[in-house]
């Protein structure tokens, strides 16, 4: 799971319950597909790594402990902005941290817990004594909770935008009234009456937030246990050993992550209901979580943001200086010029792949109906962790010689950014009021006419929002890169990465804010759009023109 | 309806499908002797270089060579960053496997050690090569012995060395004002300076490498490293290293749980001033971080008393390779003194030059004398002796042994 903005009109009633039951059980079919691949010798290899449990328990673990985080904390802010004027902007703020590559982010993180960190080196000398960083075990804990802590402060941005949405379009006053005539306090009565109807709306961000917990590589490079690491961290450094046989043991491994995923939705339900039902019971004490739940998230938040600008014009910044003694541009300007070739393919490719994406989507999707039987197979990504599917994507791809081309790359991407295109756009498509469309059809208008003139004006918030939606997962793209475009393709994505595991702070900062910029730029005119009424004025433009017989 | 709705779709994806460019297969031509007729048909290649990408400068500089080969020669130089030399090589023992005998995606690739001596022994490699480059002849091959020996295997040709390397540490002078002597004061300054130091987790190679000069440090003599060696006889030599290591890493910063992942890691960990030594295998890379601004002016760096192991990388070219005519161009001006000296400025890389500077015309010399120096780095001298790579057994067995006794938790 990758970026934003999904967030405006996700999961109707009809994607919900097939997340509830298609999807986990499609989740429970990929390792035995997976299994196929692996050569009958692997399997005794990796049974003989050492410590295979403890990484597979600690991916699952950190996976359920995070999204358990992230969903508790979104519930309670939830309850704390109920019924407030700040409901309305308060999603605002969390975009820039949402267009911020998770890679990157960890690293922003990681600066702000470390013992060498910025919050350690603001109480340092005068506070804590400490002329030199302590050797405290964060980031990188063995119990996984460096991690579980960037990954529930990357997520929540998420969840929170996504569970804002639905509540702004599911109406509650009249459900709440009547609960607070019952003698209900409103908290107790939106956790009690509304928050149920919120639940199954925001199912699908939860479970693809889950799946990227569990087998995720970019956050975990930075901010995870190592010896052992979680499996997903292992697998891929398999992937790439020096040793050749380490691919056996990737590809042994890939089945295994596959059923690890699996495992974890299995342990959601339950749990997901038990915090629910802590949550709902809360009332008071969940709306006051909430206040904490924000201060933190506004600290780590802005934090790590900070950290990120102030490390991409840092010089050397010694410990414990608590800024860096000067600032410039130079690394920016190294960075522009080692990653324009870089950047001009990510932003093509990205480009190629959202317009892909939402023409897709559109075609799947039928006008003031429901959509097409097929519609949720492309779902299935979702809960699909890249790092599983793109070894498997990646096989395919040598067979047909397409490994290492942009074709094959762009297809990876386009597998994960039509999911998040679908999503964005079924509501908008399915609501569009049938009558219109069958005078339009009564009126001979081509089916190409009745698109550009009543439906693209109409739609045309969504459709920017699917567009920028698409761009921003193509950007986060890391694992099908990395696999498909065989070290030929780079992409911000898998530059800022490389550029951490080079060690250098400052070009990885440079390359994630890099990274962000473009999604930025997508969504402020997809904001805008919805905010400005586009669609009803170019409506009202087209309508007069009666189409000739 | 539904169809004409897909057109724009399915040409959509013609048109990405065309401008990913399937790479193409030439035909396997023979290749001509003299170099100036390599270089005519090189003209027009792009030559897909496969090279670590992991350091910013070294791919900068590898970005100047492939500007100056299009100049020159009209090669079109692609750097494919790897982040471990084994992802080129695994690729071309798959390819080949696969049956893609021609037409490879790899043209030329930077290596030595172990990935030369799987290729090598695979048959995976072009060659010989160096019989073919015009500059070869100016490389040092009567006073560096690793030029032509890549960790006790004969190149035989293979590979054309590129560059020399000897492994360092490096410290702050303004946190540790004066270096360990020899290997036994740095062990001694581990126990009295706990959590301040660390390595690279192996595999990285700079952390295998630090853990090799441990095989020197406990004794073992040179002629039994550079001779391969089994699985019984590692466990019963390298036993020393493991006791030593044993009592070493609870002084090791995270207590020895917990390693970098890679020599940059490491760097941005003694940046951090969270450990007060780093390791480099280039002896001018702490004068080149100094001058990027990612490491602070005092830094400086040493070599114990016993030596540090010192080799040359290489450059090859697989033997399914697309575009030979384009790799040997571009080999070889890589061994141009043009080249070999910018290398050396540590502003720009800081690489040892494999060139003998009396093979050099004066103002080829010139070129070299020129190249600024910095109290970063050791002069030659201060270096010796340097010592040579055991047999790549002895460090895939290390690698190993190393993981699993401290790969696993507690």
């Amino acid at each position: 799971m990758a970026f934003p903005l999904r967030h405006a009109r996700l999961s109707p009633s009809g994607t919900a319950s097939f997340g509830r039951i298609a999807l986990p059980a499609a989740a429970l079919a990929l390792p035995p597909l997976a299994a196929a691949a692996v050569p009958a010798q692997a399997w005794t290899r990796l049974a003989a790594q050492p410590a295979l449990l403890h990484s597979a328990l600690l991916s699952l673990w950190t996976g359920l402990a995070s999204t358990a985080l992230a969903l508790a904390a979104t519930v309670a802010i939830l309850a704390l902005l109920h019924g407030r004027s700040a409901e309305r902007w308060a999603g605002a703020p969390l975009v820039p941290l949402l267009a911020v590559p998770h890679a990157a982010f960890a690293l922003g993180f990681a600066f702000l817990i470390a013992p060498s960190g910025w919050i350690v080196r603001l109480l340092s000398p005068e506070i804590t004594g400490f002329q030199r960083p302590p050797d405290w075990p964060v980031p990188g804990d063995p119990f996984g909770l460096s991690l579980i802590g960037g990954l529930a402060l990357r997520e929540l941005p998420f969840l929170l935008l996504a569970a804002l949405a639905a509540k702004a379009r599911i109406g509650l006053v009249p459900l709440e009234a009547s609960a607070r005539t019952l003698g209900c306090r409103p908290v107790e009565a939106f956790l009690r009456v509304g928050l149920p109807r919120i639940r199954g709306r925001i199912r699908l961000p939860v479970l693809a937030v889950l799946v990227y917990g569990t087998a995720n590589v970019d956050m975990a490079a930075v901010l995870a246990p190592d010896l052992p690491a979680p499996l997903a961290l292992r697998t891929v450094r398999w992937f790439f050993d020096p040793d050749p046989a380490g691919m056996d043991l990737a590809l042994a491994a890939v089945p295994l992550l596959a059923a690890l995923v699996a495992v974890a939705i299995l342990l959601w339900r339950p749990l997901e209901e038990g915090l629910f039902a802590l949550l709902e019971r809360g009332g008071r004490t969940t709306a006051a979580c909430g206040l904490v739940a924000l201060a933190v998230l506004a600290l780590f938040g802005a934090g790590s943001l900070c950290a990120l600008v102030l490390w991409a014009l840092a010089g050397p910044w010694p410990f414990p200086d608590a800024l860096p003694a000067a600032l410039g541009t130079r690394t920016l300007e190294l960075a522009a010029v080692d990653l324009a070739g870089t950047l001009r393919t990510t932003l093509l490719l990205a480009l190629a792949v959202a317009a892909l994406a939402v023409a897709g989507a559109r075609l799947l999707l039928r006008p003031g109906g429901a959509p097409a039987p097929l519609v949720p197979l492309p779902l299935l990504p979702l809960f699909a962790p890249p790092v599983v599917v793109a070894p498997l994507l990646q096989r395919a791809a040598l067979a047909l010689g397409a490994e290492g081309t942009v074709a094959a790359v762009a297809a990876g991407h386009l597998l994960y950014a039509l999911p998040y295109a679908l999503l964005v756009l079924e509501g908008p498509v399915r609501r569009v009021p049938p009558p219109l469309f069958a005078a339009a059809r009564i009126l001979g208008a081509s089916p190409w006419r009745r698109f550009t003139e009543l439906e693209l004006p109409l739609l045309f918030p969504a459709f920017a929002l699917a567009f920028a939606t698409a761009l921003s997962v193509s950007f986060a793209q890391y694992e099908t890169t990395l696999f498909l475009g065989g070290g030929r393709i780079r992409t911000l994505a898998t530059e800022t990465v490389a550029y951490l595991a080079a060690g250098d702070r400052q070009l990885a900062a440079c390359a994630g804010l890099l990274a962000a910029l473009p999604p930025l730029l997508g969504f402020v005119p997809a904001a805008l759009a919805v905010r400005r009424g586009l669609s009803r004025r170019a409506a009202a433009r087209t309508g007069p023109r009666c189409p000739p017989r | 309806m539904r169809r004409r709705d897909l057109l724009p779709l399915l040409g959509a994806c013609g048109g990405l499908a065309l401008a990913g460019g399937l790479r193409t297969r030439t035909a396997r031509a023979a290749l001509p002797r003299e170099i100036a007729e390599i270089r005519r048909r090189a003209r027009g290649q792009t030559v897909w270089f496969d090279a670590w990408g992991g350091s910013p400068e070294i791919n900068r500089y590898i970005a100047w060579a492939g500007e100056r080969v299009r100049e020159l020669y009209g090669v079109r130089l692609e750097h494919v960053r790897l982040r471990d030399t084994a992802e080129a090589v695994a690729r071309i023992v798959a390819e080949v496997e696969a049956g893609r005998t021609e037409g490879g995606s790899i043209d030329l690739v930077w290596i030595n050690g172990e990935n030369f001596r799987h290729l090598k022994e695979r048959g995976l490699l072009f060659g010989p090569i160096t019989p073919l480059l015009e500059n070869f002849a100016l490389v040092d091959v009567e006073h560096n012995p690793t030029v032509l020996v890549d960790f006790t295997i004969p190149t035989d040709g293979y590979e054309a060395p590129w560059g020399t390397a000897q492994f360092v540490f490096l410290y702050d002078t303004a946190r540790v004002p004066e270096p360990p002597r020899d290997f036994p004061a740095l062990f001694d300054w581990i126990r009295a300076n706990p959590g301040r130091f660390t390595h690279p987790r192996p595999p990285d190679f700079v952390g295998s490498t630090f853990l090799k000069h441990l095989l020197y440090a406990v004794g073992i003599p040179r002629e039994r490293l550079a001779a391969p060696v089994g699985a019984a006889d590692f466990a019963a030599l390298a036993r020393p290293v493991f006791d030593l290591l044993d009592g070493l890493y609870p002084h090791f910063w995270r207590r020895g749980r917990r390693f970098p992942d890679t020599q940059g890691a490491q760097h941005r960990l003694f940046a951090d001033g969270e450990v007060d030594v780093s390791m480099s295998f280039n002896p001018a890379e702490a004068a080149n971080l100094i001058l990027a601004g990612r490491l602070s002016e005092s830094v400086r760096t040493f070599v114990p008393a016993e030596g540090t192991i010192g080799n040359t990388h290489f450059l090859a070219i697989p033997v399914n390779a697309a575009h030979r005519e384009g790799a040997l161009t571009v080999i070889d001006f890589l061994l141009s003194p043009e080249a070999q000296a910018r290398k050396l400025d540590p502003a720009v890389w800081g690489d040892g030059t494999v060139l003998a500077m009396e093979k050099l015309s004066p103002e080829q010399r010139a070129l070299f004398s020129a190249v600024p120096t910095h109290p970063a780095i050791l002069p030659p001298e201060r270096r010796r002796p340097v010592l040579p790579e055991p047999h790549p057994d002895w460090m895939e067995r290390m690698e190993e042994a190393w993981l699993s006794r401290y790969g696993t938790p507690g």
